[in-house]
């Protein structure tokens, strides 16, 4: 088996974060080699440094037996290594032309510069060898759909002639029938010897066009196996890590019958179509469904940062929640997304972080009482187990888990009746995650509520009393009791309408 | 780049003021009008071509006001009567406005500071040399120079065939791989720099030539009013960023127009002998400027605002 | 003990920056005696307090993470209009006073309703402003030239009650109340946010657009206070005094430790870089280094400043 790249010992790490653990890894040519991890296991940060778009810090990289010093992501485009971001690097203010051919040396005339109606032929040349057709060489990125944004960073790829072929998540933006395009496609490319590597969620997908897949777990390769011999339960269990029900607590359920909030029809554009649901006292509900189909409109506009039409009524009463504030003041409180650009000033200290939203309860003679604040954040450092030197310390110093712990008693200090918590668990470590699933089930117990957004499907299962699943901005199914399962998720994110069973009055 | 009506609107607002003008003088338009507007208009337009490169690619530079000041005082009392001297001189003030432009530039992209505070910091240091060079206005500029500059061609002024070839220079640029870099990093700095572009040279370049256009902005003044002032240049800040925002750039980069941007400059000029003909006294037109520069950036503020809502709801 | 230690590591640059005000003092006084004279040491006090004053609203502004350029003209206007509306004389200031801080105050609001509301580019907004005042104040005046400040003005600048200079004990107030207000209110903690991270802020449910329109009314306060003060130190207005303010005060609070960023900094540490800054001013005439050199020479150390700050930043990184 010729190796042609080869990964050797690759490590490379952000701060205190060990992206990656002395990785080895290699693929081959002819083959589609699969990349599965969950969130933050180290298969982007993998791509990133063979695309030259970050520094490894040590390690080194071997393409068809020739050592590789990748300083800038022109040395790898240059050699031969094209990379498909899950984020596009499009120009929005180009043609997609322009964007094809962006700052390719052999597409200038002899005056050094391109006319468009060059540009246009060759473009619809690259159109034909490819197979995609229905979008205009002449339109301007920024108004093209997602898809089709999608289509043309694959063909701007492509139209160098890789040797080497990385893709992260190709199909998360694209619609069924470019996917099948897609997957053609690659499979073509691979049997004309080239390295094709790629990351997904899907397993489906996986399972379809892979013939070896290697699984990351927290910076490590744990496992390569050839997919004709392996399973996806496999594969799930080697992602995981450990015996999947150690990690979540014995599912209880609290719910009671008051209902704590209730959406009505919300819309927004075709981001939120129609959107109803109710939640329970007690419940701990959750939101499923692939990423971006609606999941976080619905949570920033519950907090109150995005718009839609739509009623919500609070404890019965019809609320209009313009801004975080108002939303707060109502007893909603959010997780966001991204910690360390929506959850935490890094600079400042535990203290100063976790009383961000109450701090004008801690007033007395208009002057912040620093005793008070000292109890409030001592007593939700204990109850969260956050491990810090002091409450003085700096945010930026604590690892990941305990960062996520901090926003968790942010948010915790305003006494929510309702927490929405949107991809929580995401690059924390697996002791945190389970001391977090834990403060779920306690926060039911209190008669609080819970809306649980993940990815993951086994938080959705062991935690979640019943789960709405969100397809192109709509709940295409709610699922409960025996009808929450694994499968019933993924058949519904893709799409599939599952019989709703409501058990509940 | 696609024509969008959006980009006409400079076009469009000048024909309305060319037809203004010619209601209520009728007399005057003619071609030597066209000679003296251009000829003072060439300091502006420089300008505003060198702070339309700097926000393109998302930054701003105030120092020009600066280089501005520093080389029409230094080219005011310098230069003597020798043509060769003239010569060497001038491209001396050119040499010095890429150096100060590219000091700028080192700053910023290897300190990772913000455009602003840095060419604030250096307008200063700049004005001061200024400053230094020249405590008051004074003038000793060679008239051999002033004429050269001043000349006309064949009749056409030397300032009208500088502003075409920067047109044409503008029109290439657009086509060729450097300026399409520009357009990237000012629309996308992250998808440049993944596509290969080598965004701290570039940006480097960019504002080295806001220096350089800058120098031949103070350069061609001294020739246009025959004289050095050591805070010349500060009224042309303000007024270069108004020219290009008129012309169509975008204060966040990306978006703009060179074309734009010298009628940008041209829109100003009129208006504000509009004004002065409409008796409205001189001392009025800083604020003018400055209410105009506001009203346009809010109202491309709203409706970029008013877009996001609909499209995003946040 | 160690809470003195906590407190001096946190405050590290302001208590640099004081060491090198008197540093530089004493090294002054020693190559030139008449530096350290009572007389002399008054008139500093005084040129501190004013520039201490004005740059009170630029720290408050560049906390926040934006600047405010039309400080100069805010300066000059408060001062020429103090002199013309009383025309010299102390009869009316009771109105004239409080009538111009308006005034300044709402120079201030609009910017601040440009910039949190219209969401216009603090640059922008300010330096438009700073247009529109000169050109607003040149049309007015018409080329006239300042009148006579008030004496009452110029005592309260110049004068002494019980040997200590008044405008000391005002600005020791302005330096107690906001350092109060930054460090023990809500308002100012939220500032510090807001400076950081905008994004942090709206999720933690701060009003981020009432906290920037309140802190450019301060700076138009601040601005059109320093400018009645400034017009006592004069004892007349003329159109260009406040032009030297606004690198003075931009140089004073990033002297002072304020990050250009925004989100950190202390008005104390402005104090710090105030006293610097005036004391570096005497020394130009005591070494016969010409005016047209100070503007170079104060350009280079706040560009000192800054590289140094952002290299230890980044190097933290």
């Amino acid at each position: 088996m010729a190796e042609d790249l080869v990964m050797e010992n690759i490590s490379k790490s952000f701060g205190e974060v060990k992206a990656l653990d002395g990785v080895d890894f290699s693929a081959n040519c002819g083959e589609i080699h699969a990349l599965l991890g969950e969130n933050g296991a180290g298969k982007s940060t993998l791509i990133k440094i063979s695309s030259g778009a970050i520094k490894k810090d040590s390690g080194s990289i071997k393409l068809s037996d020739k050592q590789l010093f990748l300083r800038t992501p022109n040395d790898a485009i240059n050699i031969g290594i094209g990379t498909i971001y899950q984020d596009l690097s499009l120009i929005p203010v180009l043609t997609v032309a322009e964007n094809i051919y962006f700052n390719k040396q052999d597409s200038l005339n002899r005056w050094g510069i391109t006319f468009n109606k060059a540009l246009y032929q060759k473009t619809l040349n690259a159109f034909e060898k490819f197979g995609v057709s229905g979008i205009n060489p002449s339109a301007v990125v920024e108004e093209l759909t997602l898809s089709e944004k999608q289509v043309i960073e694959i063909i701007k790829v492509l139209s160098r002639d890789p040797k080497l072929l990385v893709l992260d998540e190709p199909t998360s933006s694209l619609t069924e029938d470019r996917v099948e395009w897609l997957l053609k496609l690659l499979r073509q490319l691979a049997k004309e010897g080239k390295i094709i590597i790629f990351i997904s969620h899907r397993m489906h997908e996986v399972e379809a066009i892979a013939d070896i897949v290697t699984v990351f777990r927290n910076g490590k390769n744990v496992g390569t196996r050839k997919m004709s011999e392996t399973n996806s339960d496999e594969l799930v269990s080697l992602m995981l890590g450990r015996e999947v029900a150690s990690y979540f607590p014995k599912k209880e359920s609290f719910i009671k019958e008051e209902v704590v909030l209730e959406a009505r029809n919300l819309s927004f554009n075709h981001m939120l179509q129609n959107v109803s649901f109710k939640l329970h006292k007690g419940e701990v509900l959750g939101v499923g469904g692939l990423v971006g189909q609606g999941q976080a409109v619905l949570f920033l506009f519950l907090f109150g940062i995005a718009r839609a039409v739509g009623k919500i009524f609070i404890d019965g009463r019809e609320t209009n929640i313009r801004n975080p504030k108002e939303a707060m003041n109502n007893g909603i409180a959010l997780i966001p997304e991204d910690r360390s650009t929506e959850g935490l000033i890094f600079s400042m200290t535990l203290r100063e972080n976790i009383t961000l939203p109450i701090l004008k309860n801690l007033k007395s003679h208009g002057l912040i009482n620093f005793g008070k604040e000292k109890e409030i954040v001592s007593n939700l450092t204990e109850i969260l187990r956050i491990k810090a030197e002091s409450m003085e310390s700096l945010v930026s110093a604590l690892s990941g888990g305990n960062q996520q712990k901090v926003i968790i008693a942010k948010m915790l200090s305003i006494e929510p009746k309702v927490l929405l918590m949107y991809d929580s668990t995401r690059g924390v470590d697996v002791g945190t995650k389970a001391e977090i699933f834990k403060l779920i089930k306690k926060l039911a117990s209190e008669g609080k509520s819970i809306i649980y957004y993940s990815t993951t499907l086994d938080e959705l299962v062991n935690i979640c009393d019943n789960v709405i699943v969100m397809y192109d901005g709509r709940i295409i199914g709610t699922l409960s009791g025996k009808n929450l399962v694994k499968e019933n998720i993924i058949k519904a994110s893709m799409g599939e309408k599952v019989s709703d069973l409501d058990t509940r009055v | 780049m696609k024509l969008k009506w959006a980009n006409l609107i400079p076009y469009i607002i000048i024909a309305f003021i060319m037809v203004i003008i010619g209601l209520l003088q009728p007399t005057i338009v003619r071609l030597d009008w066209v000679g003296i507007k251009t000829d003072s208009i060439l300091p502006l337009a420089l300008a505003a071509v060198g702070q339309t490169l700097v926000m393109l690619v998302g930054g701003i530079d105030l120092s020009m006001g600066g280089v501005i000041s520093l080389t029409n005082s230094l080219a005011a009392i310098k230069m003597t009567d020798n043509p060769i001297n003239i010569i060497l001189f001038t491209i001396g003030m050119l040499l010095l406005g890429l150096l100060l432009g590219a000091i700028n530039g080192l700053i910023i992209v290897k300190l990772k500071l913000q455009p602003f505070i840095v060419t604030l910091i250096t307008w200063f240091i700049y004005g001061g040399l200024a400053l230094w060079v020249l405590p008051t206005d004074r003038a000793n500029v060679p008239q051999k120079f002033i004429d050269v500059l001043l000349a006309r061609i064949a009749g056409i002024p030397v300032s009208l065939l500088i502003i075409l070839g920067i047109v044409g220079w503008w029109l290439y640029l657009q086509r060729a791989p450097f300026g399409k870099n520009i357009l990237a990093i000012g629309s996308n700095e992250r998808s440049a720099y993944l596509s290969g572009v080598n965004v701290g040279r570039v940006k480097i370049l960019v504002y080295s030539m806001s220096g350089l256009f800058a120098a031949c902005a103070g350069v061609y003044r001294t020739a246009q009013v025959a004289s050095g002032s050591p805070t010349a240049g500060n009224n042309f800040i303000l007024a270069s960023v108004t020219a290009a925002v008129i012309g169509g750039a975008s204060l966040a980069g990306g978006k703009g127009s060179i074309a734009g941007s010298i009628i940008g400059a041209f829109i100003l000029k009129l208006l504000g002998d509009l004004l002065v003909f409409s008796g409205i006294s001189s001392y009025w037109v800083s604020l003018f400027q400055g209410l105009l520069l506001i009203t346009i950036i809010a109202v491309v503020s709203i409706t970029e605002l008013v877009r996001r809502r609909r499209e995003v709801g946040a | 003990m160690n809470k003195i230690k906590t407190v001096i590591r946190s405050n590290r640059t302001i208590i640099l920056s004081y060491i090198i005000a008197l540093l530089i003092f004493i090294a002054i006084s020693i190559v030139r005696p008449g530096f350290a004279s009572p007389s002399h040491i008054r008139i500093l006090i005084i040129d501190v307090s004013i520039l201490g004053i004005i740059a009170l609203g630029q720290t408050f502004v560049i906390i926040t993470g934006g600047i405010d350029i039309s400080i100069p003209w805010i300066v000059a206007s408060s001062a020429t209009f103090l002199t013309i509306l009383s025309s010299g004389e102390n009869n009316n200031l009771a109105i004239i006073i409080p009538l111009i801080l308006l005034g300044t105050t709402f120079v201030g609001f609009i910017n601040g309703v440009g910039v949190s509301y219209l969401r216009i580019p603090p640059i922008i907004m300010t330096l438009g402003m700073n247009s529109i005042l000169l050109g607003g104040l040149l049309g007015i005046m018409g080329g006239r030239p300042g009148e006579r400040t008030p004496t009452l003005v110029q005592f309260v600048t110049n004068g002494n009650v019980r040997g200590i200079p008044v405008i000391l004990i005002l600005w020791v107030i302005i330096i107690i109340l906001a350092t109060i207000v930054l460090k023990n209110t809500t308002f100012g903690r939220q500032l510090y946010v807001i400076g950081n991270n905008e994004k942090v802020a709206l999720f933690s449910g701060i009003n981020i657009r009432l906290a920037k329109l309140i802190v450019y009314c301060l700076s138009g306060f601040a601005g059109g206070l320093g400018g009645i003060l400034l017009a006592g130190r004069i004892g007349q207005s003329y159109l260009g005094m406040g032009d030297q303010f606004l690198f003075l005060s931009a140089i004073a609070v990033i002297v002072g430790g304020t990050s250009v960023l925004g989100g950190s900094g202390q008005y104390i540490g402005t104090v710090a870089g105030a006293f610097i800054l005036t004391i570096v001013k005497g020394l130009l005439p005591a070494f016969r280094i010409p005016a047209s050199a100070q503007q170079v020479i104060y350009g280079v150390i706040l560009f000192t400043v800054v590289v140094l700050a952002r290299s230890r930043e980044l190097s933290k990184i």
